[in-house]
């Protein structure tokens, strides 16, 4: 059984100049412990099945399966629900809160669940270690670089165990040594057995990745396995 | 960490807009604290005060009726001097009244100049002061050869106790001092009654007689009774302090209403600009698995502690305004004390204020859609 299925998924926007296409019947599989990554030209869809698919951006048309829930058959209530066991996002702007320091975002994922402080702490320090930032615990993201920040919103995705990593373009805005820091990061926590999908357009880090699937205009173009 | 903690961290960072946020609480606050006090303490004053007088009622020469303006004397008029009914009278009103008359006093009110001014001067027996339980006499009530004063005349006069001053020729002494009563009293001076009739040579002669009854039908009895006196009931201060009270009271509940509706719309534009400044937070809130009640709980955690701190500080500024204002409220002596009840209530007001105010914005922040807010790049 497949861990991710897209079924025949349509998402189309309504813009000011009439219906835009972003999604036109996505057929995609993925296995437990896959490494994806999602290539393609800017607009053609990326970052809209990767919000698909992680439960954030119900589809016009079309099923997602993960884990066999049909997510977006769930309550918006329960979906979130949903995100917080079984998705971690990566954004490529880290989104990281800025008012709070690099331990208290990564605990942010935990607030909501019955972690009490001491294991909240245990848990954050103990993905910040993994990351190699159990030493600037106490800044504010404002005071690290890009490729540190990238670490922190890595170590915020996996801190609740979810089985699925979603990153958008994480070494996009990382020069070539910082990314592939943060490409061997991603690889090491994919032979750790989480499953991740990730959105790149560098192929120097296909390297990393198990296998690759290119879209255009909505569509996937080759599924290669 | 929890939900709290987030609320708080975003407070601390956003200072400058939360400090003008709860300056305007703390002001608003203040302000219906401040009218709320004095309100309380007027009434509070009020019932210590005017317990049991019971109905006033004036006791007049037929044709004066008409001048009598404030509860007997009519200062601008002259021919109350003239016109007097016998002392006996006031006997006579006690006797058919009975138990229905509470206190009865005959006063003799003349004018006479004292340091080249020209004052009214009122003879009153000791009676006066069982009409009159509201006042406090700095001194003695006055013997003979001696006077006291109401405490505007005190101060035009420039004179104080044991000082010495001619009436009419003769020396008389200073007894005592009236203290501020806020009616015309302030503005007279008052005299022995025997003394009053002796030197303005009308022996068992009064001006008017005032009395309470603590029954209606006590005065139309006395009216068909005595019909050679003009009876009328008046409105004792008591009841005109009431009025002046209760115009106060709603005064203060229009201005408190007004406040709140400003307080209400100043924290809600506030949490509204803030929740659009934070969309992008929210979103990825949302995406990292909070719910939309999570949402509104953060955003009404704000809510709570900055009008719980509103609150308390308001309440501490309202009571410290009242003290500051207070002496220049001459009517009434309001003494504000730190009231726990009125405390409570402020907070437990400004939270719920508070809260009202912030429940369209946090519903707006938890509708964000969480794609929109973030818009993967
Ligand atoms: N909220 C929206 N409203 C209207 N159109 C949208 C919206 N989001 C995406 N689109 C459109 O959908 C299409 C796909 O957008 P998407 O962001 O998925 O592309 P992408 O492959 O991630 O591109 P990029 O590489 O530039 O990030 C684009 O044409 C885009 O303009
Ligand atoms: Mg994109």
């Amino acid at each position: 059984m497949a861990l991710i299925e897209v079924k025949n998924v349509t998402k189309f926007y309504n813009s000011g100049e009439g219906q835009v296409t972003a999604l036109g019947g996505v057929n995609l599989t993925v296995q437990k412990g896959e490494f994806l990554a999602l290539m393609g030209d800017s607009g053609s869809g990326k970052s809209t099945l990767l919000s698909v698919i992680g439960a954030l951006n119900p589809p016009t048309g079309g099923k997602v399966l993960i884990d066999d829930i049909d997510v977006y058959d769930l309550s918006s209530e329960r979906r979130a629900d949903f995100r917080s066991s079984y998705i971690g996002f990566v954004f490529q702007q880290f989104q990281l809160i800025q008012y709070l320091t690099v331990v208290e975002n990564v605990m942010v994922p935990l607030a909501i669940l019955n972690y009490n402080h001491k294991e909240q702490l245990e848990m954050a320090k103990k993905v910040l270690k993994k990351v190699g930032l159990e030493n600037k615990m106490r800044r504010l993201p404002n005071q690290l670089s890009g490729g540190e920040q990238e670490r922190v919103a890595i170590a915020r995705a996996i801190v609740n165990e979810p089985p699925i990593i979603l990153a958008d373009e994480p070494t996009g805005s990382l020069d070539s040594k910082t990314g592939e820091g943060i490409m061997r990061l991603f690889q090491s926590l994919n032979r750790e057995g989480l499953t991740i999908v990730m959105v790149t357009h560098n192929r120097e880090n296909l390297k990393f990745v198990k296998r690759t699937v290119s879209m255009k205009d909505g569509l996937i173009k080759n599924q290669e396995n | 960490m929890r939900l709290l903690n987030i609320a708080f961290s975003n407070l601390r960072v956003r200072k400058i807009k939360i400090f003008f946020l709860l300056l305007g609480i703390i002001l608003g606050v203040a302000i219906i604290v401040s009218l709320t006090g004095i309100t309380l303490a007027m009434q509070e004053q009020l019932e210590s005060k005017f317990e049991d007088i019971g109905m006033r009622v004036l006791v007049t020469p037929k044709s004066n009726s008409l001048f009598l303006s404030y509860h007997g004397i009519s200062v601008h008029s002259g021919n109350y001097a003239r016109k007097t009914i016998p002392e006996k009278i006031a006997h006579n009103i006690k006797q058919f009244g009975g138990q229905n008359v509470t206190a009865i006093s005959p006063k003799l009110v003349q004018n006479a100049e004292i340091k080249s001014k020209k004052m009214l001067i009122a003879g009153i027996s000791r009676e006066e002061l069982n009409l009159k339980p509201y006042w406090r006499i700095n001194g003695k009530f006055p013997n003979r050869k001696q006077i006291l004063l109401g405490a505007s005349t005190a101060q035009r006069l420039k004179l104080s106790v044991e000082d010495k001053v001619p009436i009419k020729g003769e020396i008389f002494t200073v007894s005592g001092i009236l203290n501020e009563t806020g009616t015309v009293e302030d503005e007279l001076v008052f005299i022995n009654l025997a003394e009053a009739q002796r030197v303005f040579n009308r022996n068992k002669q009064v001006t008017f007689i005032e009395l309470s009854v603590n029954d209606k039908e006590a005065i139309s009895a006395l009216r068909s009774k005595f019909t050679s006196v003009a009876i009328t009931e008046v409105k004792g201060e008591n009841e005109e302090r009431q009025e002046i009270v209760n115009r106060f009271a709603k005064f203060a509940v229009l201005i408190s209403i007004c406040v709140l509706l400003i307080g209400f719309l100043i924290i809600s534009t506030t949490m509204m600009s803030s929740v659009k400044e934070r969309t992008r937070e929210i979103g990825i809130f949302r995406a990292l698995g909070f719910k939309r009640k999570h949402i509104v709980k953060i955003i009404l955690f704000e809510a709570v502690v900055v009008s719980t701190v509103g609150g308390v500080v308001g309440y501490i500024g309202g009571i410290l305004l009242v003290k500051l204002i207070s002496p220049y409220i001459t009517q009434f002596e309001v003494q504000l004390h730190w009231s726990p009840e009125l405390g409570l209530a402020t907070v437990i007001m400004s939270i719920l204020v508070g809260l009202l105010a912030s429940a369209y914005p946090a519903y707006q922040a938890a509708r964000l859609d969480p794609i929109e807010a973030i818009r993967f790049i």
